[in-house]
């Protein structure tokens, strides 16, 4: 495969989610001095009801991820590796106990203070995985803070999923008491519905996004998505959340019509399964730009943060599309054969061929049925698979070389395909 | 026409010189030591000095493996994938499964008709079940790595070595030196382990007929024998299963050659 040049077009509007990402960690921090209460929280929580309360909240993953860059993760890390926790516990929640452990020892030195997030006030979490409760425990004692674990029941079959929804809308409205005794105040489900109605709103302009990246050239990758996510997960339910979505939109029709790509010469699109590795994006869609490759769609951008059909979340019933966002959840990522299903979906809708496939080494639960995804995918719509070990954040399990040789290798057997 | 594949790997650099009729003029293996431009230069050099040519001699250069970025003036490159499969298919028509055993990984390609690959398969990040492995136990039994193959099949009484991991298998193969086990039956052990270790990712791509065993590895006869006992079926071993990368650079890089001059 000959690597010439090609440059990588990104888009305008995905350099605001900077600052977007700037302003909601500048507000995590300055929280005591706003005198607004700051919750910490683990798994695909219900961010809707804390905004309704109008409290702040830290959420693992993404700040895991947003770590997973910066200079001053090996600190944090180390620290919960001293503290006796192996180096294959996941690597968001060894990042946060690194984060937890300095804010316990009011050690605000140690790594730069835009790294930090204060103490928190209240924790709210999802046992999504094994870890997710760990961790959650491992800050609650370690704060001693007001708590709410929602138990989430994986959907392994299919007909389990709307007797899971009712169980999970259960838990929620369990949490709204638990939001009421923590504030003092009584829950507003107007406010609710009105922040829902955003959501929602956000969620068709990310849908229509995603059918405009369907065009070729492809105009969004799923690099792009990624960076879109911060508008879809933390700042979900905010005006600031639909005008993002509707400039995005708005500079993805642009490019459509002037037959514009995300890749000035694009010759495969693939497809891309599991968490992504965080600290790698720009050298691996670098990497593949310069083999004419892009990735344009992937399970965790189109079928998480309210990415699957939209269209059905009933705003007079909000509380039930907050239990089914989470349920859905554990129904992509715990039962293999429906993933596959949705995977097929996909890869044909977006024209894609090939299977980009991270083997996470701190997240196994994600793991599950990667070389079934590749045989059934192969066998059912005849595109391949590959697969790249790596981490969601810790780059001791990655490998340069390593992954750009698969890289290669994959994109060349793509080639001889064509030929 | 004179085409040079090159195919700069972890340990060893090396060099296949081919004309326009694919016929290989010389092929050269060189270390590759700290200095991966240095030894590509070193594996280029030699083999232009074994065929009797000069490098303006060469109309083409393709670079390969792990330091392709550090090949002298390639016109273009691509994996150590492609290639091994390319250079075991021009020899062997009959092959549909390459193992290629290196210095810090090993590979299984599945191949088509064409001898285009149809997937692959390689180790992670960790050097069990590479030649770096065998390399660790050589120094810990203090023998010639070259010998083990030989040594392997004097092996009366396999002993298990059960840690896949380079480093527990070191210090489990000194336990076993303490308890005076024979030599021979730790390397064949040691084989058997690598066997199985390579094995499962065979059984994942698929073993089709012929299978052929390319890279520094494919060297050991003990390592050859513990596979085919693994996988049950027979192993061929090209007559230089070291230079398959670089035979298959060139060959890719002839094809290109002659595109290029056809102006297309």
């Amino acid at each position: 495969m000959e690597t010439q040049e090609r440059t990588i077009n990104r888009l305008e509007t995905t350099a605001l989610t900077k600052g977007l990402m700037a302003r909601y960690y500048e507000d995590l921090r300055n929280s005591k001095r706003d005198g607004v209460l700051l919750g910490w929280t683990t798994g695909p929580v219900p961010f809707e009801l804390m905004r309704t309360m109008d409290l702040r909240f830290e959420h693992l993953e993404s700040y895991g991820a947003y770590l997973a860059a910066r200079r001053g993760q090996d600190k944090l890390k180390r620290l919960s590796e001293d503290d006796g926790y192996s180096v294959d516990v996941c690597s968001y929640a060894r990042l946060t106990q690194g984060v937890a452990m300095l804010e316990d020892m009011g050690d605000t030195t140690s790594v730069s203070p835009e790294l930090l997030v204060p103490k928190p006030d209240f924790m709210l979490g999802v046992n999504a995985c094994q870890i997710m409760g760990h961790i959650y425990d491992f800050h609650h004692r370690l704060f001693n803070v007001p708590g709410f674990m929602i138990d989430c029941v994986p959907t392994w079959r299919e007909e389990d999923f709307e007797r899971n929804v009712a169980f999970t809308r259960k838990q929620m409205e369990k949490v709204v008491t638990f939001l009421e005794e923590l504030t003092g105040r009584r829950f507003d489900y107007d406010r609710l519905k009105e922040i829902m109605g955003r959501v929602k709103e956000a969620a068709l302009l990310r849908v229509e996004c995603m059918e405009l990246s369907k065009n070729f050239p492809s105009p969004m990758s799923f690099f792009d998505h990624l960076i879109s996510l911060g508008p879809m997960h933390v700042w979900r339910g905010t005006p600031e959340s639909v005008e993002y979505f509707k400039k995005l939109k708005a500079e993805l029709e642009i490019r459509v019509a002037n037959k514009v790509g995300t890749l000035s010469s694009e010759r495969h699109r693939l497809y891309f399964d599991n968490l992504p590795i965080w600290f790698k994006l720009g050298a691996i869609s670098e990497k593949l730009g310069s083999l004419g490759t892009t990735i344009v769609a992937g399970t965790y951008t189109h079928r998480c943060f309210y990415g699957y059909e939209p269209e059905n979340i009933d705003l007079d019933d909000p509380m039930d599309a907050v239990a089914r966002e989470l349920t859905y959840l554990t129904w992509i990522f715990a039962n293999v054969p429906y993933r596959i299903s949705q995977i097929a979906q996909i890869v044909n809708d977006y024209h894609l061929d090939g299977l980009l496939i991270h083997s996470a080494r701190t997240c196994q639960i994600f793991d599950i049925g990667q070389p079934d995804i590749i045989d059934q995918i192969e066998r059912k719509i005849g595109v391949p698979g590959v697969i790249i070990d790596g981490d969601p954040t810790d780059p001791a399990y990655y490998s340069d070389a390593q992954t750009e040789t698969r890289l290669e290798a994959f994109v060349e057997s793509l080639d001889a395909r064509v030929k | 026409m004179i085409v040079a594949g090159i195919d700069v790997g972890s340990l060893t650099a090396k060099t296949v010189l081919i004309d326009e009729t694919q016929k290989i003029l010389a092929s050269s293996i060189v270390l590759t030591r700290a200095k991966s431009r240095k030894a590509a230069q070193e594996a280029l050099d030699k083999a232009l000095n074994l065929a009797g040519l000069k490098a303006g001699d060469i109309s083409y250069t393709l670079g390969t493996g792990y330091g392709r970025e550090n090949v002298p003036s390639p016109n273009s490159t691509l994996s150590e994938i492609t290639c091994h499969a390319r250079g075991a298919f021009f020899l062997i028509p009959e092959v549909r499964t390459v193992i290629d055993i290196g210095g810090q990984d090993s590979k299984v390609i599945s191949i088509g008709d064409r001898g285009n690959v149809v997937d692959f398969n390689m180790n992670d990040k960790c050097a069990a079940g590479t030649g770096r492995f065998l390399d660790v136990m050589a120094h810990a039994l203090e023998v010639d790595l070259n010998d083990m193959g030989k040594l392997s099949l004097q092996s009366k009484k396999e002993v298990q070595v059960s840690s896949m991991c380079t480093v527990f298998a070191e210090s489990e193969v000194i336990s076993l030196i303490a308890d005076n086990c024979d030599i021979a039956d730790i390397i064949a052990g040691i084989h058997t382990s690598i066997a199985r270790r390579v094995g499962s990712m065979v059984t994942r791509v698929g073993v089709r007929e012929k299978v052929v065993m390319t890279g520094g590895v494919a060297k050991n006869i003990g390592v050859v024998k513990a596979l085919e006992k693994e996988l049950g079926v027979t192993i061929t071993v090209p007559k230089e299963p070291q230079i398959m990368g670089a035979l298959g650079a060139a060959l890719h890089g002839l094809d290109r050659a002659i595109k290029e001059a056809a102006g297309q």
